[in-house]
C-alpha cells in the first residue's frame, strides 16, 4: 500500500491512481470529521464533495513535502469555517443524529452491543453539545488520532495553544457527562 | 479513578467511536466529479492561468511597484534640489 509520500508525488503530477487512494484512504475520516462538526448530513456530504473538488484542483500544487492528511482536513475545516461564517447552525437538530453505519460488522455479545451502543451514542451527543474550538480539537486529536503538531496545522494555531485547547476540550467534555457516564467509559 | 485517568479514558472512548461514511452513489459521484475536476486542472489553459496567476503577475505588480517608487522618489530629489 502507497504511503502518503508517494500519494503526494502521484498528486503532483496528477496521477488519477493515486487521487482514487487518496480518496479511499481519507474520503470516510474527512466526511466523520465533517458530519461532527456540522451535525448535519446533507451539509457534511456538500462539504465532502467541495473538499474533493479543491483538493483535486489544488493537488498539482501540493509542496513535495506536504502532509496528505492534514492538507486534506484543513481544506474541509476551512470550507465548515466558510460555511459557519454565512450560516447559523441549527444545533436543536443533535436529537435526530444518526450516525452509525448500519452495515458494519459486530462480533461483540447483544449486551456489550447494547451498553457500547448507549454510551458512543451518549459520547456522540457529549461531543455535539461542546463548543465548536472544542469539538474540533477534540475530533482531530482523539477521533482521528493526529498528533497535536498536524492537528495545529490544520486549525492554523500553535502547538502550545493547541495542547491548553485540548486540555480545555477534554474537561469540557468529562463536564457534559455525568459521573455514571464516565464511570463507564472507564470500564470499556 | 483520578481525574486525568478519566479523560485519557474519555480520548479513547472517542477513538473508538465508530467510522461514518456516505452511501456508495455518492462516494461514486464525488469521486467523479473530483476525476474530472483533476483533468480540467491539468489542462494547458488551466497550467497558462495557474502560471500567470503565480509568476506573471506578482513580477509585473513588483516590477511596477518598484519602478514608480523609484520615480517618485527621483522626482521628491528633483523637488528639493538633490
Amino acid at each position: 500500500m502507497a504511503d502518503d509520500g508517494q500519494l503526494v508525488a502521484g498528486l503532483r503530477v496528477g496521477d488519477p491512481e493515486a487521487f482514487d487512494r487518496a480518496y479511499a484512504r481519507y474520503r470516510a475520516p474527512v466526511f466523520g470529521f465533517l458530519l461532527r462538526l456540522c451535525q448535519d448530513r446533507p451539509l457534511a456530504e456538500d462539504l465532502l464533495q467541495e473538499t474533493w473538488l479543491r483538493a483535486a484542483r489544488a493537488a498539482r500544487t501540493l509542496a513535495p513535502d506536504s502532509r496528505l492528511k492534514p492538507w486534506l482536513f484543513r481544506i474541509a475545516y476551512n470550507l465548515f469555517v466558510s460555511h459557519r461564517r454565512w450560516s447559523a447552525l441549527n444545533l436543536a437538530r443533535l436529537g435526530t443524529l444518526r450516525l452509525l453505519s448500519p452495515g458494519e460488522a459486530d462480533h461483540r455479545t447483544p449486551y456489550e452491543a447494547q451498553a457500547t451502543g448507549d454510551l458512543q451514542r451518549r459520547l456522540e451527543a457529549a461531543l455535539a453539545e461542546l463548543k465548536d474550538e472544542h469539538r474540533e480539537v477534540l475530533l482531530l486529536v482523539a477521533v482521528e488520532g493526529m498528533e497535536p503538531q498536524e492537528a495545529a496545522e490544520v486549525l492554523t494555531v500553535s502547538a502550545p495553544a493547541l495542547r491548553q485547547r485540548l486540555k480545555r476540550a477534554r474537561d469540557a467534555l468529562a463536564a457534559a457527562l455525568t459521573e455514571e457516564e464516565r464511570w463507564a467509559v472507564g470500564r470499556t | 479513578m483520578r481525574d486525568d485517568e478519566v479523560k485519557d479514558d474519555l480520548l479513547t472512548a472517542l477513538g473508538q467511536l465508530p467510522a461514518v461514511d456516505v452511501d456508495d452513489w455518492r462516494r461514486e459521484h464525488v469521486r467523479l466529479g473530483a476525476q474530472a475536476e483533476l483533468r480540467r486542472a491539468g489542462t494547458r489553459v488551466s497550467w497558462l492561468a495557474a502560471a500567470y496567476v503565480r509568476v506573471v503577475e506578482p513580477i509585473s505588480v513588483a516590477l511596477i511597484s518598484g519602478s514608480y517608487l523609484v520615480w517618485a522618489v527621483q522626482r521628491v530629489l528633483h523637488f528639493h534640489g538633490f
